[in-house]
């Protein structure tokens, strides 16, 4: 398929982080993966200690992911082979994510995120949530 | 299925995006294949009250074998 042209005046991007990627010009294959774990610990966490990934399946489990996609007969045609964009201003890229200007093939991007949440032993009013 | 598109002229102005997280993508272009899929896991255990961190600690022997590890976690 015969690709356009970008234009682009301006772009600002603040962070960019955690296997992400910030590209000017054409890709063929993109493949990110990224695992984390976002512990949030009441006091503060001072250790990653037994945090490892080892320890949970979550992250070794084979989640199904798309199949494949069946082959579809396109065709396109540019009239004008050009995408002009004036600005663009992006606060944050994270977690296997791509700012991109120019084509791309092929993207098949994973990120496995498990959330633990450690509260101290007293709450206030009720005991359990 | 037969499928034919047509580009005629393609303008934006600005464009302000305050996050592109997990798995997410901002393309100014053409592409021919998007395959994006992230997974969040926040079961029950994953919330703790009181005790430091349920997890096994390290033996002071080899290190546990993955199975073991996992069965003590569940």
């Amino acid at each position: 398929m015969k690709k356009r042209t970008a234009h682009t005046n301006k772009i600002r991007i603040n962070s960019l982080s955690y296997s992400s990627v910030f590209d000017i010009g054409d890709v063929h294959e993109f493949t990110p993966v990224t695992k984390a774990i976002a512990v949030q610990k009441e006091g503060g966490v001072e250790t990653d200690e037994g945090f490892e990934f080892s320890n949970f399946d979550f992250f070794h489990r084979q989640l199904q992911s798309l199949e494949q996609t069946k082959q579809l007969n396109q065709q396109t045609i540019h009239h004008t082979p050009h995408i002009h964009v004036n600005a663009v201003n992006v606060t944050g890229v994270s977690s296997s994510s791509i700012v991109q200007i120019g084509s791309l093939n092929t993207i098949n991007a994973e990120a496995r995120i498990k959330h633990i949440r450690i509260l101290k032993e007293e709450q206030n009013e009720t005991n359990e949530i | 299925m037969n499928y034919h598109v047509h580009n005629w002229g393609l303008n934006v102005g600005n464009v302000d995006i305050t996050g592109i997280t997990s798995s997410s993508i901002f393309l100014i272009g053409d592409n021919e294949e998007i395959k994006l899929s992230s997974y969040y896991d926040t079961p029950p255990e994953s919330y703790i009250v009181g005790a430091l961190v349920p997890l096994r600690q390290p033996t002071d022997g080899g290190h546990m074998s993955d199975e073991e590890a996992n069965s003590t976690h569940k």
